[in-house]
């Protein structure tokens, strides 16, 4: 009998490539939700319980549909979904995303094709492009809170809807919510959710701020964050664009003293 | 379409981070994957949830970006399973049938390794996805991450081996 030669990777991995009767991911879905009392389903079921590649997907799969970000994972999911919003608002609008270009250098991603509202409306588009790369942090900047909206810059950076705030560490419950206008907006959708994203109030507003109800205020105790996102909806109730996820808390103890 | 994906969002994007280990990567992977489903919102025929087709695209797109990568276990990690034995023996197109060969693998795997070990050594071996992303998919915990559990898979794995050798040879004598 032949030889077994487990240092040959191409070999493994010919091994535990999918076979003909490995389950379909709408299958194996269908697994995770259901008793097996069909005979497909059973046969299914029988299948993955001898099958390693499909005991995998399976384990992954359900990963997936139980994914829950972990704390760590909050700054950087909070600034990709700010992103997202606004690229599905467009995708959605039947606008065309600019080509993503990969570069080896990690500023020349996708992101010189985002330029700050301030920016982009009164540069060249090769100096707006050089600012937005010089600002960008590099990949080892971890993501911090910003600072106290109510008392800092007037607006933070956004790609599509600027906010005023609340943002970062702040020392009173915010009272309201405040962003700058978005072109074509006729109202705003503001939502409030803990970090899990489990909502906790959502209002609309006409205005370009919205004030905070005194029973959600009550809720924002020292140390324990928030994420909010403002939407922009046209005449039609459409969405046009969204802010970014920004994330507030009140602080712990007092603010040290400006310097 | 919006108030659809948004729901999901968390989950593409939570994947996509720990595929990567890297935010502006995971944004890339995330916005084609969106771009994606938005494009064939159409071909979905309700047959599954809006979570697995999502997952369907998720991984199909990681495994893009894998090739688009270049990473090649074979070359960055194959020095993993340099010391088992048989290097010299024949492969599977030479000895086996594909089919048998992929039986034996299978139950050498099933019977050697703990569960997370199987399912390290299918996403790494199978899918040729990096030890790192393998780590952060699988959550997993321990200070070598998905590399302890190669190194540990490969050692049952010699044992496997050598026992069946040894059986093959009683039997064949």
């Amino acid at each position: 009998m032949a030889d077994v030669d487990l240092t040959d990777v191409d070999g493994l991995r010919t091994a535990l490539a999918p076979s003909a009767s490995c389950l379909s991911l709408e299958q194996l879905s269908r697994l995770c939700d259901r008793d097996h009392a069909g005979s497909a389903d059973a046969r299914a079921a029988e299948h993955v319980a001898g099958c390693l590649r499909c005991r995998t997907e399976l384990a992954l799969l359900r990963q997936f549909e139980s994914l829950a970000l972990r704390p760590e994972e909050e700054e950087d999911a909070s600034w990709i979904v700010g992103r997202l919003t606004r690229d599905v608002a467009r995708l959605t609008a039947g606008e065309v995303l600019p080509p993503r270009r990969r570069a080896p250098a990690r500023a020349a991603g996708w992101r010189r094709f985002v330029a700050p509202r301030a920016v982009a409306g009164g540069l060249a588009a090769a100096a707006a492009a050089l600012l937005v790369i010089l600002n960008v942090p590099g990949r080892d900047a971890s993501p911090t809170l910003p600072p106290d909206a109510t008392a800092g810059p007037s607006s933070f950076r956004s790609d599509a809807i600027a906010v005023k705030g609340p943002a970062g560490d702040v020392d009173a419950a915010p009272k309201e919510m405040s962003w700058e206008p978005a072109p074509g907006a006729a109202s705003y959708s503001v939502q409030v959710m803990e970090v899990d994203r489990t909502p906790v109030w959502s209002g609309e507003s006409r205005e370009l701020k919205i004030a905070l109800p005194a029973a959600v205020r009550a809720r924002v105790v020292p140390g324990k964050p928030f994420l909010w996102q403002v939407m922009a909806k046209d005449a039609a109730g459409q969405a046009i664009a969204a802010s970014e996820m920004q994330r507030f808390r009140l602080r712990m103890r007092a603010p040290h003293p400006r310097e | 379409m919006q108030e659809l994906f948004r729901r999901h969002y968390p989950k593409v994007v939570g994947w996509c981070l720990r595929f990567t280990g890297d935010r502006e990567e995971a944004y890339d992977l995330a916005q084609t994957i969106f771009a994606k489903a938005c494009r064939h919102l159409d071909s979905f025929r309700g047959q599954s949830k809006v979570s697995t087709w999502l997952y369907s695209i998720t991984r199909s797109e990681c495994m893009n970006h894998l090739k688009s990568r270049s990473r090649h276990p074979a070359s960055a990690e194959g020095e993993d399973l340099d010391d088992l034995p048989d290097r010299a023996g024949p492969g599977p197109d030479q000895g086996l049938e594909q089919q048998a060969w992929s039986r034996l693998v299978h139950g050498l795997l099933d019977q050697a390794l703990d569960d997370t070990e199987k399912k390290v050594f299918t996403l790494h071996y199978g899918d040729e996805v990096p030890l790192d992303s393998i780590t952060r998919l699988l959550g997993l915990s321990n200070r070598s991450g998905a590399k302890a559990y190669i190194v540990s898979a490969r050692r049952k794995l010699k044992r496997a081996v050598r026992l069946w050798k040894s059986r093959n040879e009683m039997f064949d004598a």
